[in-house]
């Protein structure tokens, strides 16, 4: 396959998807208030393209807040996790417990809390995107080669020396791998938040869907897919050009020196 | 004189494995550069492990005398992938506090005694094998290691480069003053080394041959050639099989 094929062979179902519902919509055959028109959904994009502009900023800052919160505490609870199994068969069981908590019943009782506004979507983003970091992060921490540590062990490294300039530094591809899930995940816990309260693409959602606007409802949702797929392109970024020198693209160069 | 190690009566076993190693009995002298022979999972790497205090025994006692700096090398290079060869090497230094320009220097005097000066900044993953295998033992002999023990280094290697770093840590040996002990399953590489073998059976390890080598001090391709290498390696294969 050369490089155009592959590079745009995901757009053709689009299309051909686009050009059904396009018809399916004009010709009367399925009503808008079922499925908007992908030509109205382009239209709103244009005609309204203030509110989506600034709904996508506010939800954008409140997903990059939340993922940046739950990197800090995500990676600081494992790294204290990795340092005791007590304290690992203490806490453990609570972060799955977070988990399976489902956010969409939580956003209420956040909105007690933090009040209408950012604080409350910024938590909700945070609750949704921790778990994948401390899970990634910690299972990085905790498979660190065993001869390594042997080795850092014969070398009377510290238990910080030993984290620090080997642990750590060894987990960064697993670390990056969980940031990249909970990327896409913050996006979706800032728009569940701003469904309750306000804000963000997350209302424009909302009040499209009161209002029977479908294509107003699907305009948002797709910029929310983007916006979420952009995090996770600036993630994979941010992965490269740290691992670049030894890890990830250059696997395969490192497997064909072996 | 105390022998530098000493193991007496030591036994180890895992639960996984069954007994390891019963009631053995060696001694290292200071200075000496002896090989473990044996067959592929004889238990003859989980003694050198109990040497370096990697592993405690069950029962018996295994005491080095005074607290010499111990080195160890093993099968795989196990460099950090993303620090260069100099930054590699340097590390044992800088986790033992050393002053960075000083840990540089030593640093770089030891890739140059592997014969590596040109690679210093280069990343594991754009050497080859050996020249990993190399870094690992420069990172060994930075401390200055009054012990070195290897296991296994250079079974991955192939054959040419294999030999040349056996030439390269016999001359390091002869230059210092340092004990080796040299795991091998290799009865060639264990008798062109050392100056003494120790061949075990098969699990749980126990020794079954114990000799001093009959080569001179000097050793190169011709000695891999002479008569006397031959049995050398004749009187190991006779004890092996």
């Amino acid at each position: 396959m050369n490089s155009f094929t592959r590079r745009f062979s995901p757009l053709i179902p689009l299309f051909v998807l686009s050009a059904m519902l396009e018809f399916l919509v004009k010709s009367g055959i399925v009503p808008p208030y079922i499925l908007p028109a992908p030509s109205d959904i382009v239209r709103s994009l244009v005609v309204d393209h203030a509110e989506y502009s600034s709904g996508f900023l506010s939800t954008s800052v409140a997903a990059v807040l939340g993922l940046v919160l739950s990197f800090t505490v995500g990676t600081t609870l494992s790294v204290l996790l990795s340092l005791s199994t007590w304290l690992r068969r203490a806490i453990l069981p609570y972060a799955t417990f977070f988990q399976t908590v489902p956010v969409i019943a939580l956003a209420p009782v956040l909105v007690i809390w933090f009040g209408f506004g950012r604080p409350t979507v910024v938590a909700s983003a945070f609750i949704v995107s921790l778990f994948p970091i401390i899970a990634n992060s910690l299972l990085g921490l905790q498979s660190t080669d065993p001869l390594l540590l042997d080795l850092f062990h014969l070398f009377r490294a510290s238990r910080f020396q030993t984290l620090w300039k080997l642990q750590l530094p060894a987990s960064l591809p697993a670390i990056f791998g969980g940031l990249r899930i909970a990327s896409g995940l913050a996006v979706i816990g800032a728009v569940v938040g701003e469904f309750i309260a306000g804000g963000g693409l997350g209302e424009v959602v909302d009040s499209a869907r009161t209002q029977q606007r479908l294509d107003k409802v699907f305009a948002a949702v797709l910029l929310s897919s983007i916006l979420g797929l952009l995090l996770v392109a600036l993630i994979d970024l941010i992965s490269r050009r740290t691992l670049r020198s030894w890890y990830a693209g250059e696997r395969n160069s490192l497997e064909e020196t072996k | 004189m105390h022998p530098l190690i000493s193991i007496r009566d030591v036994s180890k076993r895992f639960a996984a494995t069954g007994d390891i190693v019963t009631d053995l009995n060696l001694d290292i002298p200071r200075g000496q550069f002896v090989s473990l022979l044996g067959p592929s999972g004889c238990g003859k790497s989980t003694v050198l492990r109990l040497m370096a205090g990697l592993e405690l025994a069950d029962s018996g006692r295994v005491a080095i005398e005074g607290r010499p700096r111990l080195s160890f090398v093993f099968q795989d290079s196990l460099l950090l992938p993303w620090r260069s060869a100099l930054e590699n090497v340097r590390l044992p230094l800088e986790l033992a506090g050393e002053k960075p320009m000083v840990a540089d220097a030593r640093a770089r005097e030891s890739l140059s005694k592997v014969g590596l000066s040109g690679a210093c900044d280069n990343l594991p993953h754009q050497l080859s094998g050996g020249m990993k295998m190399r870094v690992s033992l420069a990172r060994a002999l930075v401390t200055m290691p009054e012990i070195l023990f290897l296991d296994e280094p250079f079974s991955a290697l192939d054959e040419l480069t294999r030999e040349s770093l056996q030439d390269n840590l016999r001359q390091l040996w002869l230059t210092s003053k340092m004990t080796v002990v040299f795991v091998t399953h290799s009865m060639s590489e264990a008798a062109f080394l050392a100056e003494r073998q120790v061949v075990f059976s098969t699990r749980p390890a126990s020794i079954i041959k114990d000799v001093v080598s009959k080569l001179g001090q000097n050793r190169d391709n011709q000695t891999r050639q002479s008569l006397d290498f031959t049995m050398e390696v004749r009187g190991l294969r006779e004890a092996l099989t």
